[in-house]
C-alpha cells in the first residue's frame, strides 16, 4: 500500500513553482513597507480613513473571507458531504444579499460611524459591557482562529510534496507566521487591503480555472454519476436525517450565513471603513456571489478530490478509507492539496499556491489586525481610562498581533479535537457571536435593551464552548455543533429579553440612540 | 425527513449544477468587474489619505500662527 509520505510527495510541484511561491509573499511585505508612510493615527491604522470605495470594498471583504482556511475546512466538508454540502453556500449567498438588501444590521452600525462592535456597545449600553464584549470578542476570535495557521500549512506541506510526518509541518507554519507578523504589524488597515485586493486578483482567476482543470480532468457527467453511486441520496440531498447534515444543521448554517456577513467583527470592520452607509449596502449584496462561491468552489474541489480517490488512485482510496481494522485513515484534509497536486500543470500549480498563500496572508492579517485592535481599543484602553496617546495604542495593538501569533503556533501543535474544521470554527466563533448577535438587534432595534441585558446575553454567549469535542470529553455528553450553537442563541435572546425588562436602564441621553435607516 | 419524501433526487441534482454554472459565470464577471475598479479606488484611497492629512497639517500651522507658535 502507498503509505502517507509517498502519496504526499506524488505531485506536479516543481522548481519554477518554488520561485513563484517564494517571490509572492515578499510582493505583499513590500506593500506593508511602502504603505507605512500613509499611518498617522489609529484611524487609519484600523479604518483605513473610512476611505474604501465600492470596487475597494468587495475585493477586500472577499480577500479576508475566502482565506486558505475556508478552502481547506470547505473541501473538507465537500469530502465527507458532496454536493449536499452547497446547501451551506446557497444560505451564505442568500443571507448576504439579504443582509445588503435590507442594511440589516450593517447600515445602522456604519450610520453610527463606530470603529468596531465594542465600541457600539459603549454608546449603546455603556463602558462595561463595552469591556465584557471586547473579552468575549477578542476570546471567541482567537480561539477561532487557532487552526488556522496548521491547517493553512497543511496545505503547502500537501500540495508541495512535502512529508507531513516531519519537520516540514512546523517549518512552515513558523515561516508564514513570520512573513504575515512582518507585514500586519507594518501597515495596518491600508496594507492589509491592498493585500486583500491582490490577493482577490489572483485567487478569483486562479480559482476558476482551477475548477475548469478539475472538470476537464474528471469530466462533468463522472462527477455526478460517482457522488451518487458512492453517496447516494446523501451526497445531493442536505435535509437527509441521520445523513451528514439535517434540517437542525440547515437552520445552524442559515444562522452562521447572517453572523459571517451581519456580526462577524472582521467583515464588518470592511462595512465600517466602507465611504457610506449606502456603500454598505450595495457592497454587501455584491458581496454575496462572493461569500457564496468561496465555499462553493472549495466544496466542489472537495467533492472532487473524492472522486479522484475514489476513481482513479486505488491506492490513495486505500489510505483516505482503510478496510482493515484497526488501521486509521488519512486526515482527509489532506484530501483536496493532492488531487490539486495531481491535476494541476507545471507553473499554474505555483500560481494557485501563491495564490492560496496570498489567501492565507490575507485572513490572517485581517483576524490578527481585528482582535489586537479589539484588545487595545476595546478592552486595554477604556480599562486604562482613555489615557493612552495615539502612538501607544498602534505600539499596544503591535505587540498583541506578535503575541496572538505565537499563540496561533502553539495552538496549532497542541490542539488535538477531532471535529471537523468548519464546526470547530463555528463552535468557537459562537462564543462571541450568539451574545452579539442579541446585543445588536436589541440595541439597533429595539429601544428598551438596557445594559444588564446585554451584560447577561454576553456571558451567556460562553455557552456555546459545550459545543467543542474536547469539552463535551470531559463533562461526559454528546450534542451535535449545530444544537448546541441553537441553544445559545436561544439562550442570549432570552437573556437580553429577560435582563432588559426585569432591570431597564434609567435614562438615556438622545445623542446615544442609534440613527435609523 | 418530509423533504425528501416530496423532493426528487433529480431536482436536487439540478439545482447544485445550476447554482454551479450560474455562480461561476457570475463570479468571473464580477472579478473583472472589481479587479478594474479596484485598482483605481486604491489610488483615490491614497489620494484621500494624503489630502486629510495635507490638510490636518495646514489646519495646525494655522491654529499654532494664530497662538503667535511656529508650526
Amino acid at each position: 500500500m502507498e503509505t502517507a509520505a509517498e502519496a504526499l510527495s506524488q505531485t506536479n510541484f516543481s522548481a519554477i513553482d518554488w520561485v513563484i511561491v517564494i517571490c509572492y509573499p515578499m510582493i505583499s511585505v513590500v506593500i506593508g513597507l511602502i504603505v507605512r508612510k500613509y499611518i498617522v493615527n489609529m484611524h487609519d491604522f484600523v479604518c483605513a480613513g473610512h476611505s474604501l470605495g465600492l470596487c475597494l470594498g468587495i475585493a477586500t471583504m472577499t480577500g479576508t473571507e475566502l482565506g486558505l482556511i475556508t478552502v481547506m475546512y470547505s473541501a473538507q466538508k465537500g469530502f465527507v458531504g458532496g454536493f449536499a454540502a452547497f446547501h451551506i453556500a446557497l444560505a451564505a449567498g442568500v443571507v448576504t444579499f439579504i443582509v445588503g438588501a435590507t442594511g440589516f444590521l450593517v447600515y445602522r452600525l456604519r450610520a453610527m460611524k463606530v470603529m468596531t462592535i465594542p465600541e457600539f456597545y459603549d454608546r449603546r449600553f455603556g463602558r462595561k459591557t463595552r469591556i465584557l464584549g471586547g473579552i468575549m470578542m477578542a476570546f471567541g476570535g482567537i480561539l477561532n482562529m487557532g487552526l488556522f495557521l496548521k491547517v493553512g500549512s497543511m496545505f503547502l506541506v500537501g500540495i508541495t510534496g512535502l512529508s507531513a510526518q516531519s519537520w516540514a509541518l512546523p517549518a512552515v507554519m513558523i515561516f508564514l507566521l513570520s512573513l504575515v507578523l512582518i507585514y500586519t504589524c507594518l501597515g495596518g488597515m491600508i496594507s492589509v487591503v491592498i493585500a486583500d485586493y491582490l490577493q482577490f486578483v489572483v485567487l478569483s482567476f486562479g480559482l476558476l480555472l482551477t475548477t475548469f482543470l478539475a472538470i476537464r480532468s474528471l469530466g462533468w457527467t463522472h462527477i455526478f454519476s460517482t457522488i451518487q453511486a458512492e453517496m447516494g441520496r446523501e451526497g445531493f440531498d442536505p435535509t437527509v436525517a441521520g445523513g451528514e447534515f439535517g434540517i437542525e444543521y440547515i437552520v445552524w448554517m442559515g444562522f452562521l450565513g447572517l453572523v459571517s456577513c451581519g456580526i462577524w467583527p472582521t467583515a464588518v470592520a470592511r462595512a465600517l471603513a466602507a465611504e457610506s452607509p449606502q456603500t454598505v449596502k450595495k457592497q454587501y449584496m455584491w458581496v454575496s456571489v462572493s461569500f457564496l462561491i468561496r465555499f462553493l468552489i472549495p466544496y466542489f474541489l472537495g467533492l472532487c478530490a473524492f472522486v479522484f480517490i475514489m476513481t482513479r488512485d486505488p491506492q490513495l482510496q486505500g489510505l483516505f478509507f482503510p478496510t482493515a481494522e484497526g488501521v486509521e485513515p488519512f486526515d482527509n484534509l489532506y484530501a483536496m492539496p493532492i488531487f490539486l497536486g495531481r491535476i494541476l500543470p507545471v507553473g499554474i500549480i505555483g500560481i494557485i499556491s501563491a495564490g492560496m498563500i496570498a489567501a492565507f496572508m490575507s485572513t490572517h492579517d485581517s483576524y490578527l489586525l481585528c482582535w489586537s485592535s479589539v484588545l487595545t481599543q476595546d478592552v486595554i484602553a477604556p480599562l486604562l481610562g482613555d489615557r493612552l496617546s495615539a502612538k501607544a495604542r498602534i505600539l499596544l495593538t503591535r505587540v498583541l498581533i506578535v503575541v496572538i501569533g505565537l499563540y496561533v503556533l502553539y495552538w496549532g501543535l497542541l490542539y488535538k479535537g477531532e471535529d471537523d474544521i468548519w464546526d470547530y470554527m463555528a463552535v468557537t466563533g459562537a462564543i462571541y457571536f450568539t451574545g452579539a448577535f442579541a446585543l445588536l438587534l436589541g440595541g439597533l432595534y429595539w429601544k428598551r435593551a438596557s445594559s444588564t441585558g446585554a451584560f447577561l446575553a454576553l456571558l451567556a454567549g460562553s455557552s456555546a464552548v459545550f459545543g467543542l469535542g474536547p469539552v463535551q470529553d470531559l463533562v461526559g455528553i454528546k450534542i451535535s455543533s449545530a444544537r448546541v450553537g441553537l441553544f445559545s442563541i436561544a439562550v442570549t435572546i432570552v437573556a437580553m429579553v429577560a435582563g432588559s425588562l426585569l432591570v431597564p436602564d434609567k435614562r438615556r441621553k438622545p445623542s446615544e440612540s442609534p440613527q435609523t435607516t | 425527513m418530509i423533504f425528501s419524501y416530496y423532493l426528487p433526487l433529480l431536482f436536487w441534482i439540478y439545482l447544485w449544477k445550476a447554482l454551479l454554472i450560474g455562480a461561476l459565470a457570475l463570479f468571473g464577471g464580477m472579478a473583472v468587474w472589481v479587479t478594474i475598479g479596484g485598482y483605481f479606488d486604491i489610488k483615490r484611497l491614497f489620494k484621500r489619505i494624503s489630502e486629510s492629512h495635507k490638510a490636518a497639517t495646514v489646519g495646525r500651522a494655522t491654529k499654532l500662527s494664530k497662538l503667535g507658535g511656529t508650526p
